[in-house]
């Protein structure tokens, strides 16, 4: 299977909802730079579609996570307008497998962000607005399970996301501290901070910024960077009430 | 079905006798099946009233199974504790000494201390607002005095709470104006943040589980004094520590605190 006919199989997966084999089993040679073609591909397609690309959204930030697989970088992937949840909607479990969320911190530029060679510095300089948001995860892999090569093809599983409306950069200072707690039917299933997200969730975006600038891109004005997340993914069912509450504003939805 | 005074007695003494010589024993649930939750707490009692009669001195308390995933996965419905002596406590950014430690890990936590006593029953999480003088940052260390930290809730009760040492933050902050569940808590293994969390991990909020501690304590007529330092119970979870490793904790408002590793652990 080249890596066309992949990012073919993948995007119906998601849009039939039937997971499929890790990419790596079927073909053990598949390597890192396959999966950015393939994931590449898959937009494309997507774009073809009529899907507008909203943002982007990182993986692989944890320490934690990047030791057990020993890849040092953050990954990357698209994140697709039509995916946007609005505050406290609804989540439609009739286009999900097997979803999951996680809470994130979303940063928003007020201008373009190009690298290489970002600093933090520049990208301090370039925030319009630093919101609370939380990011659906499905893969489309059977069991949720795959290697690296795997989730990058299917586009780091990115899913949906939701964005808050307090912007946070007034206490940016405070931002890595800020308490967050999850919430599934009431009960508390996580807390975190995002001082989880690399120690600092805006290297996350300095990431982004040099990462791309290796394809001569940039992070464009307005577009959304879902920076990782801050907890361990939180699985969810139909009739499940997600809450994730930030010191300023609380996210939440209903899956039906 | 409860143990009789000599093997509670005997139950004690093995305990001691494995925290001095770093050797854990086997689970007390195996050795002594029919070994009851009450009975763990006599048999805390009995080290800590050795303790006491050694001339050490009590400064507080710490709260364990405080999440409700702790609480899950020991099947019980509500929160343990353990005492803390002077011996446990250690300096801020000081050193830890692994050799006379046997399995440890840490865990970062939100630590009271009072300004006024407070007695159960029916003490409510306002009135322990009301109790206290200040609120800082803090680690717990933890090291099961049973091997390979094979614990059941009862376990872990007689065996102080795992406790083992605490370290408290010098920033000393007044509750007013603090919202405990928000604050956010990092938790850095060698500069690496390994856990979060926020002190809504703690029951909802830490004063819950003062509340709880100040009740459960009133049921053997005993109350919290002025003075006393209580730890509230793990945020985010736990860190096993190793030789060498350096361990900071920050907790939004609070401050951070800090330890490192020196000598190596009992094999």
């Amino acid at each position: 299977m080249n890596n066309q006919a992949i990012a073919e199989l993948l995007r119906n997966a998601m849009l039939n909802r039937t997971p499929v084999t890790q990419i790596s089993k079927i073909r053990p040679e598949f390597s890192l730079s396959d999966a950015n073609e393939v994931q590449e591909i898959g937009f494309n397609l997507a774009q073809a579609q009529g899907e507008k690309l909203a943002g982007y959204k990182m993986g692989l930030t944890s320490k934690a996570k990047q030791r057990d697989v020993n890849v040092f970088e953050p990954i990357r992937g698209y994140m697709l307008a039509s995916t946007e949840i609005p505050k406290n909607g609804i989540v439609k479990m009739n286009s999900r497998i097997h979803p999951r969320v996680e809470p994130e911190v979303a940063v928003v530029l007020k201008e373009e962000l190009r690298g290489p060679g970002v600093t933090l510095r520049d990208v301090v300089r370039s925030i319009e607005g630093i919101y609370p948001a939380l990011e659906i995860v499905d893969s489309r892999y059977e069991g949720f399970i795959f290697k690296l090569e795997d989730v990058i093809a299917d586009n780091t599983s990115a899913a949906g996301f939701m964005v808050g409306r307090v912007n946070l950069l007034p206490q940016i200072d405070e931002l890595n501290l800020m308490g967050i707690t999850v919430r599934k039917n009431g009960a508390i299933v996580e807390t975190g901070a995002p001082a989880a997200v690399l120690g600092d969730p805006l290297l996350s975006v300095m990431s982004l910024a040099n990462s791309l600038a290796e394809e001569a891109k940039s992070i464009p004005a307005g577009l959304v960077v879902l920076t990782g997340g801050i907890t361990q993914s939180v699985s969810f069912v139909k009739g499940d009430k997600i809450e994730v509450e930030w010191p300023q504003e609380i996210l939440s939805f209903i899956a039906e | 079905m409860a143990l009789s005074q000599p093997q509670l007695l005997e139950i004690a003494d093995k305990l001691d006798k494995a925290e001095a010589t770093c050797q854990p024993i086997p689970p007390l649930v195996e050795t002594y099946p029919a070994l009851e939750e009450k009975d763990a707490y006599q048999i805390q009692w009995m080290v800590a009233s050795r303790a006491l009669r050694a001339q050490r001195h009590l400064l507080g308390y710490k709260i364990g199974l405080t999440s409700l995933e702790a609480q899950k996965h020991f099947r019980v419905f509500e929160p343990d504790y353990g005492h803390l002596f002077d011996s446990m406590s250690i300096n801020e950014d000081s050193e830890i000494d692994l050799s006379q430690l046997i399995q440890p890990k840490i865990e970062g936590e939100i630590a009271f201390v009072l300004g006024k006593d407070l007695r159960g029953p029916g003490i409510t999480p306002a009135q322990v607002m009301r109790a206290i003088d200040y609120v800082t940052t803090s680690f717990e260390i933890i090291d099961s005095r049973i091997q390979n930290w094979k614990i059941t809730a009862r376990d872990t009760i007689a065996d102080n709470g795992s406790s083992s040492r605490f370290v408290l933050s010098g920033m000393k902050r007044r509750l007013e104006g603090l919202s405990l569940p928000h604050l956010g808590m990092a938790l850095y293994k060698n500069n690496d943040v390994v856990v979060t969390g926020s002190g809504a991990a703690v029951m909802g909020n830490p004063l819950n589980a003062v509340a709880f501690l100040a009740n459960t304590l009133a049921k053997h007529d005993r109350g919290l004094l002025e003075g006393q330092v209580i730890l509230s119970g793990s945020i985010g979870g736990m860190v096993t520590m190793q030789a060498g490793d350096h361990f900071s904790v920050e907790i939004q408002k609070l401050g951070r605190v800090s330890v490192r590793c020196k000598g190596k652990l009992n094999e």
